[in-house]
């Protein structure tokens, strides 16, 4: 097991105050909040905060730290005394499910307040033996054509685990679900009782699995519409043309009116991510590509072109 | 040590709704709190009455984030909505912001 250092976790000396732990534990905390960073392991940083401040921020926990830590050695089990919570209400054994380090369940045992515990919950009152298990959170990546049309898929999610004698184990859980179609980015899916196990005849929690939708090569999302740049030759703008376009269900025959310009936005109804009360579209932006001059007749096309149509692209701009 | 189980889970409700006391169940509060989170303007019900409110999972989600953002960064409510409307915001505009890159670095 490893040695956590909780001071370097919250960046402060070995001998900062309450109120400086405080405050760089509240610094970070809004930098690698999991609902408000974008950092790529933001969730395990804020846990890693979590953790320490949750030690520091208690005197008594942070005198047995100290005291551990300063004869800390590899693979040392229950240094100290198991941690017993003075208020004595949450000693029921659903509370080592924190999702802290083994570091942290050695010196403290069951005593933490996990990541996103009992929100107030009215629920679990002090004097019950009976409760509901905890929520479970976790993300899964589908691609867009999983977004599109749905379908099973099969995920495979780490989770804690009670035996009898109230030890926490590890498992690795194999779920299939169904993702529905139409599943937009962020969009969050219930599955009722998956989460962790509650104690007494309690019902387990639920579990929570918020969708994340890989970017596409050429599509883009937008809420449930797609779009798409389509790249137009001189002529087939100039002159009006049929092309095919793709979607998502499938590639398109697109008109192309003549005279049409970069920048401009097609709509085709109905072909974006479907939906209820409506399906999302897709937009198609059109942008025309110079050919490049590449041979002596290509580069006389050019030359006859800029001889026999005269034309000032920047005639805005005098 | 670790062992595999399956579950299969056939069907997932993705326009899930939720009564009131459905809502308090699955997000272990008061009505009381979702009281306060109307007034707010935090979330809005569908139905006119109190027995007819219909909650859905994206005001469920918007729920659990004010949750997590009252404890763990101990804002307000006031400050938990003002943030997720502003998240809102900014993922809405990070996608057209990715659409337009994409539409002028293409070539």
């Amino acid at each position: 097991m490893e040695y956590k250092d909780y001071y370097k976790t919250l960046g402060v000396e070995r001998t900062a105050t309450p109120e400086q732990i405080k405050q760089s534990y509240r610094k970070l905390a809004r930098k690698y909040h999991p609902d408000v960073s974008k950092e790529a392991n933001a969730e395990e940083k804020f846990k890693a905060v979590q953790e320490a401040y949750e030690v520091l921020k208690d005197p008594e926990k942070r005198a047995t730290y100290d005291e551990v830590g300063s004869n800390w050695q590899g693979g040392q089990q229950g240094a100290g005394a198991h941690w017993q919570r003075s208020s004595g209400f949450q000693g029921f054994g659903d509370e080592n499910l924190s999702g802290f380090s083994d570091f942290f369940e050695s010196i403290f045992g069951g005593g933490g307040r996990g990541p996103h515990a009992g929100h107030g919950g009215f629920r679990g009152g002090a004097q019950s033996f009976d409760r509901r298990g905890r929520d479970q959170h976790a993300k899964i990546t589908i691609s867009l054509e999983e977004a599109f049309r749905g379908g099973n898929k099969t995920i495979q999610l780490e989770m804690p685990e009670v035996d009898a004698r109230g030890q926490v184990h590890h498992k690795l859980r194999t779920l299939k679900i169904t993702i529905p179609a139409g599943t937009v980015s962020g969009q969050q899916m219930r599955l009722a009782k998956q989460g962790l196990p509650g104690t007494g005849n309690g019902p387990p929690g639920d579990l929570y699995l918020e969708i994340d939708v890989q970017t596409h090569p050429y599509f883009t999302l937008q809420g449930r519409d797609v779009y798409l740049t389509l790249p137009l030759a001189p002529w087939e703008a100039a002159l009006g043309s049929k092309i095919t376009a793709p979607t998502l269900g499938g590639p398109v025959e697109l008109k192309i009116s003549a005279g049409s310009q970069t920048g401009q936005k097609l709509r085709l109804k109905g072909r974006g991510l479907p939906g209820k009360p409506h399906s999302g579209d897709e937009y198609v932006l059109l942008q025309i590509v110079t050919p490049p001059a590449k041979t002596e007749s290509d580069k006389a096309l050019y030359e006859k072109m800029a001889k026999e149509m005269p034309f000032n692209p920047r005639q805005s701009l005098t | 040590m670790s062992s595999q189980k399956e579950y299969a889970i056939i069907t997932i409700e993705s326009d899930e709704n939720f009564s009131l006391e459905e809502l308090c169940e699955v997000c272990h509060q008061r009505p009381d709190f979702i009281y306060e989170l109307i007034e707010f303007g935090a979330i809005e019900p569908e139905g006119y009455s109190v027995e007819t409110w219909r909650f859905n999972s994206n005001q469920l989600q918007r729920i659990q984030r004010i949750l997590r953002l009252q404890q763990d960064l101990e804002v307000n409510l006031a400050g938990a909505a003002l943030a997720i409307d502003l998240m809102e915001k900014i993922k809405e505009l990070q996608s057209e912001v990715d659409i337009l890159q994409k539409h002028l670095t293409k070539f």
